[in-house]
């Protein structure tokens, strides 16, 4: 093609060239056209109707001439065939002998006129000399544009006369043709119409009005006096297309302006045609009427144009302003000439005027198109930007609900204050809200951006019902309703389709039917047809009896964020999304939303779905079985599980400590690490039952966590189940996970009843203890004596609580210690007693210095600073071998150590009581069993295997022991406390002594 | 779970409690039909494991008692088949029970008992003996026994096995009989003090490997130094925030 290109040019180089080189070099060609016109200049004669005669010293309009008469010149150039003039009907006779007649009566349907035509009354050189008469048909006619020559040359003279006015009239056709035509164009692709459009109409008007009005039309038109009243009826015309466009530029501000205008246009356009019809009146004759009108209109733009000026708004259309003010002007100029007019009336300042006028309309129409595809363009990036800072949001926002629900969920299960309760509750119900809320938004960005995608999967339809029953029975019966469910009994019980949004939009049309009913009952009805192909239609119906829906205003129904019935549903919460939404998953699964509604009675939405056949089995009586379960639903299902182990893997330690926090009550061992590196070592270490993966981590995610699971060389857990925490439970991410090999996926923020879900359904069945009622008060009842505890020991001016906190971990530890130390303080001051009654032997200063140090450290342990402080002194001193110094502040320490003792024993006394007595019923000394355990205890004491020695004290204390030895089995038992082998020992010895 | 052990005090018996050790809270009884009884009431035990070897008067008298006062607590009898048909007789009126005849593996008797205790199967079971050998044994050294008794339960909350020592020589006999993954050293105690333990531990190619941490109050510049010149793991001043020793004792470990 490149070369047929070439050749192209070069021929068209060629050709041209040659034409051009010839004209400018061959000499012209000297071609007789025959073509002369002169100016006619022989004196013409105007006859009255009453017979006189007048010189005519100018052509044009003659009223009640009846005739014209003029001896033509004596000299006619030969080449002369034709004298010319312009005029309405006539007869010519030379020398009384007609030679041309024209009329067009009997030509019309409408009217008496002729038009004005150029007539052409063959003359020739031999009429040279002779009278030429012209009779005209009517006593007001026309003659003007004498000319005798050639009817060519004439008519070119004419021709080059009125060029002009031809050459506009030309251009304003095209381009109002133009115009039309291209806002037709754009219109229908970009299907807007553009108001331009109107205008374009009125300047193509106007050119017709302009052509049909020149002097060429006796050429163009075939039926001149047809042609002749088009004038007329164009400029009847022309004011309506722009005032339309007036009105649709300024924004409808005038509309009732233009009303009236077009009105009285319309009026006197009708009246006008209809007296021309009827015969009555010419066009002619009432044009004056028609021009009123025309001011008119053209009077309330301006009008118009002056209060915008005034208001500013008139900048919106600037350059239609300007264009309009260019044609007014070139109005007013083309009036002027109009009613001054002495020959052929031009209407060349109007479309001139008329140009301005369009081309101000299109510069202000390009520029608008231009700025909407700009403002579109604008739009458009916003509004993507806005979704995904919607989408971005959401997630963002869903972390730290997260957070504060999960420890909200620790208020509600730690705290015992009912006031508490009600505020934890509170935060619940808002958070969970909120985070509907965003999931509906991010649904919602997700459609719109075209992301939401049905994935058909293999899902079990009672199961699917089972889950969407769940979750709508406790909203209606909080409301008091009755959700019922009727569930064809010969549903297939496998399909194929996306479950998770068909659950979404039933719970969406449930959850709305629940809000909107306030007495009575909320229906789910599923049958099913088979349609052949293995495919399944579904019906589904959900029937409320509430406040039903107007028709009016079923099509908000449709309508984003709309409300239906705004003011008297106020209370009711939500975005609005969620009809949207269903009904655009609907639309995705190629179904749609009917709705039939009787207002103040209730609704039925109901929607029908194909689905693909797994498993033809009936379901059977679903219904029933659904009910039987809500009824136990209200139940608590508690359990324990002590004997798991699970291993929760995330980056986040609010949520690894959630986790734990929820657990806290089932009794699960749980490790926790917070990477995937991490997770890969520990599932070498040991078999977990359960693995908590979140999927989001630096280093390793969950998914390539996972993935790896494989590759290790002595991974105890790859049979476990292994499910992802994800705050990302976007569609597709069930899928996502199973996909990735995970077992499961549990949406952050954790919710118990979630959890506790998954555990019953991945932990081994063995495992799951049920929880008695007992335990769950034990439960109650270890708390609150854990508070009484802590409330004895606050109480405490001795102990520095903060301190001993801090060093013993926590309250339970702590009080533990506390009586332990109670229990050993007797034993301790008498040991140190004794190590100081050596003194000074440097073996006893050895001695009295361990002493009192591990005094100073048990004394330090529980928080008694003042304590400790003074065996730091004796300490002190015993290093520096002061005896002195010890002499003088011992018995003040063992003083202060003996008052501490006696107020702990004091604070402490029901438990330390309890731990030297209890309420178990004694039984008769067994020698040989208590010799037994007296051995064993002697032995566990000796390997300090603390467990079984206080075991043991626990056994020899249950028997009924006479009150002679009562002394020394609390010391035995302070012994065992304070790990005493040789006073254990002793003391055994003692005891057996004094029993035997 | 609390168990009884009860049967001759032979190395049978040991043996076995040396195996459920792990798994129960046992208490041993030599099989007399009035320690059992006595047991019972004091010890209360969740179940009974007896060793039967003969169908003697006590292992009479102790079935009748059972089945008199204790109808329903688990029991788990390991006889011998010469009795069998005796035992059979004697448990009629046993609701809870089990009976095993020797020779038999100690996994199945423990296998029985958590069956009877509703306490899952023996993978379960063995799941937790796994468990406890896999748990970190740490040795707390401390002549103050409130300080080995604070110490054992901050360490047992957060899933350690806890050995208590109450002086240095105790404390290196412990290291020679169980597997121990760290030291937590008292300094100041009588008879051996932690440098001396610590040095008798290191000069030890057995135990020299064992990281010790000292948990002392000690602060003394000449003693620190004395510690520290054989490089303990770690040197935590007493009384310790909890999360110090916790965090010292993960680094120790993980090491």
């Amino acid at each position: 093609m490149k070369y047929i290109r070439y050749i192209f040019f070069a021929f068209a180089c060629l050709f041209f060239g040659y034409v051009i080189c010839g004209h400018i070099i061959l000499p012209a060609d000297q071609i007789d056209h025959r073509s002369v016109c002169y100016d006619y200049e022989e004196k013409l004669y105007a006859y009255s109707s009453d017979g006189s005669k007048q010189l005519v010293e100018k052509l044009g309009r003659f009223d009640g001439v009846s005739a014209i008469e003029t001896v033509l010149p004596s000299d006619i150039d030969s080449q002369v065939t034709s004298f010319c003039f312009r005029g309405n009907d006539a007869k010519a006779y030379i020398d009384d002998q007609l030679v041309y007649e024209y009329s067009v009566k009997g030509n019309k349907w409408f009217g008496t006129i002729s038009p004005e035509c150029y007539f052409m009354i063959p003359i020739s050189e031999k009429d040279a000399g002779h009278t030429l008469r012209i009779e005209l048909g009517y006593s007001e006619g026309i003659l003007y544009q004498n000319y005798i020559g050639t009817e060519f040359g004439i008519w070119m003279h004419i021709l080059e006369k009125y060029i002009g006015e031809l050459v506009i009239a030309a251009i304003t056709m095209v381009m109002g043709a133009l115009t039309i035509l291209i806002s037709a164009i754009y219109g229908e692709i970009r299907n807007k119409k553009i108001d331009i459009r109107y205008l374009g109409f009125g300047v193509f008007l106007a050119s017709v009005w302009l052509l049909v009005n020149s002097v060429y039309r006796q050429i163009i038109f075939s039926n001149v006096s047809v042609a002749d009243d088009f004038p007329f009826l164009m400029v009847m015309l022309i004011p309506f297309p722009f005032m339309i466009y007036m009105d649709i530029i300024q924004e409808k501000r005038f509309t009732k302006l233009y009303l009236v205008a077009s009105c009285i246009l319309s009026i006197v356009d009708f009246t006008c045609c209809a007296l021309y019809v009827a015969g009555t009146k010419e066009l002619m004759d009432t044009f004056i009427f028609v021009a009123l009108a025309c001011f008119v209109a053209i009077g309330s733009v301006i009008v118009t144009f002056v209060l915008d000026l005034r208001s500013g708004k008139i900048s919106a259309y600037r350059y239609v302003a300007f264009g309009l003010f260019g044609a007014f002007t070139f109005a007013i100029i083309q009036l002027v000439t109009y009613f001054n007019r002495t020959g052929i009336f031009s209407g060349v300042y109007l479309a001139v005027g008329l140009i301005c006028l369009l081309v101000g309309a299109a510069i202000h129409t390009v520029y608008n198109l231009f700025s909407i595809e700009k403002e579109k363009t604008a739009a458009e990036l916003a509004s993507e930007a806005k979704g995904r800072f919607l989408a971005n949001m959401s997630h963002e926002i869903r972390t730290p609900i997260n957070a504060v629900l999960g420890m909200d969920e620790m208020i509600l299960r730690e705290s015992e204050e009912p006031a508490i309760r009600d505020y934890a509750l509170d935060i619940q119900n808002a958070g969970k809200n909120l985070l509907a809320l965003i999931n509906d938004i991010l649904d919602i960005s997700k459609i719109e951006s075209g992301k939401m995608e049905i994935i058909p999967i293999e899902y079990d339809v009672s199961s699917m019902i089972n889950d969407t029953m769940n979750m709508i029975y406790h909203k209606a019966k909080a409301k008091d309703l009755k959700a019922e469910i009727k569930v064809s009994e010969s549903l297939p019980s496998r399909l194929i389709g996306d479950d998770i949004r068909i659950r979404q939009v039933l719970i969406n049309i449930l959850n709305n039917a629940v809000k909107y009913t306030n007495t009575g009952s909320v229906t789910l009805d599923i049958t099913s047809e088979e349609i052949g192909d293995n495919k399944a239609l579904l019906h589904f119906k959900v029937i409320d009896t509430g406040v039903g829906i107007k028709k009016d205003d079923l099509p908000k129904l449709y309508a984003q964020f709309e409300r239906i019935e705004e003011s008297k549903n106020r209370d009711i919460e939500g975005t609005g999304l969620g009809m949207s939404i269903t009904l655009q998953l609907l639309e995705l699964m190629n179904s749609k939303l009917n709705v039939e509604s009787v207002y103040g009675k209730g609704s039925c939405f109901y929607f029908d779905l194909e689905q693909e056949i797994v498993d033809r089995t009936p379901i059977g009586n679903l219904s029933e079985r659904i009910r039987a379960q809500e009824e136990e639903y209200s139940y608590e299902t508690s359990f324990s599980a002590s004997t798991s182990h699970i291993l929760v893997v995330d980056d986040n330690a609010v949520n690894r400590k959630v986790v734990r926090s929820l657990l806290k009550d089932i009794g699960i061992k749980i490790d926790e690490v917070d990477s995937g590196e991490k997770c890969l070592e520990k599932v070498c270490e040991r078999k977990y039952d359960i693995i908590f993966l979140d999927h989001m981590m630096p280093g390793l995610d969950g998914i390539q966590t996972l993935a790896r699971f494989a590759g290790l060389d002595n991974n105890k857990n790859l049979n476990t189940p292994v499910i992802a925490l994800t705050a990302n439970a976007v569609t597709g991410a069930k899928e996502m996970y199973l996909n990735a090999g995970f077992h499961d996926f549990l949406a952050k923020p954790v919710i118990y009843s979630k959890l506790e879900a998954m555990l019953l359904k991945y932990l081994p069945e063995e495992k799951i203890l049920p929880v008695s009622e007992t335990h769950q008060e034990k439960l109650l009842a270890a708390k609150e004596e854990a508070a009484a505890k802590q409330k004895i020991i606050e109480d405490l001016a001795e102990i520095n609580i903060e301190y001993a906190l801090l060093v013993n971990g926590n309250m339970n530890i702590l009080f533990d210690t506390l009586v332990a130390f109670a229990n050993m303080m007797d034993a301790d001051a008498r040991e140190l007693d004794k190590y100081k009654s050596f003194l000074p032997d440097d073996d006893a200063i050895k001695q009295y210095r361990v002493k009192v140090h591990s005094m100073k450290a048990s004394a330090t342990l529980v928080g008694m600073m003042n304590l400790g402080g003074m065996a730091r002194m004796l300490e002190l001193a015993a290093i520096n071998q002061k005896v002195d110094a010890i002499d003088k502040v011992h018995d003040l320490f063992i003083e202060e150590w003996f008052r501490n003792k006696k107020v702990l024993k004091d604070a402490l006394g029901k438990y330390i009581e309890e731990s030297t007595e209890d309420d178990r019923e004694k039984i008769e000394i067994n020698k040989d069993l208590l010799f037994e355990q007296l051995n064993m205890l002697k032995e566990a004491v000796c390997d300090v295997d603390v467990d079984r020695a206080d075991e043991l004290v626990d056994i020899i204390k249950g028997f009924d022991y006479p009150s002679n030895v009562q002394e020394t089995m609390d010391d035995l038992y302070a012994a065992v406390i304070s790990l005493n082998e040789e006073a254990v020992a002793d003391l055994i010895v003692k005891l057996i002594e004094q029993l035997y | 779970m609390k168990m009884l052990l009860v049967g001759d005090l032979n190395e049978t018996l040991y043996s076995l409690n040396d195996y459920l050790m792990k798994d129960f809270q046992i208490q041993i009884c030599s099989e007399n039909v009035v320690n059992v009884k006595d047991m019972i009431r004091l010890y209360r035990p969740d179940i009974v494991l007896l060793i039967a070897t003969a169908m003697n008067k006590d292992t009479q008298g102790i079935l009748s008692l059972l089945s008199d006062k204790y109808n329903s607590l688990a029991l788990v009898v390991l006889g011998v088949k010469e009795i069998r048909s005796e035992l059979e007789v004697a448990m009629a009126s046993l609701k809870n029970n089990k009976v095993l005849y020797r020779p038999i593996i100690s996994s199945e008797v423990r296998k029985a008992c958590m069956v009877l205790l509703d306490q899952g199967s023996a993978d379960n079971a063995k799941g937790e003996s796994e468990e406890n050998a896999s748990k970190k044994q740490i040795l707390v050294v401390d002549d103050n026994a409130l300080v080995l008794r604070n110490v054992k339960s901050l360490l047992e909350q957060e899933n350690y096995q806890v050995l208590l020592a109450n002086s240095g020589e105790k404390a290196l006999a412990s290291v020679k009989k169980n597997q121990v993954d760290l030291i937590l050293l008292d300094y100041e105690m009588p008879g051996m003090n932690g440098r001396e333990v610590f040095e008798a531990l290191i000069s030890d190619d057995e135990t020299k490997d064992i990281p010790v941490v000292f948990l002392t109050s000690i602060a003394e510049r000449d003693q620190i130094y004395a510690v520290l010149k054989n490089i303990p793991f770690g040197y935590i001043l007493k009384p310790p925030a909890n999360e110090k020793i916790l965090s010292v004792i993960k680094e120790a470990l993980e090491a």
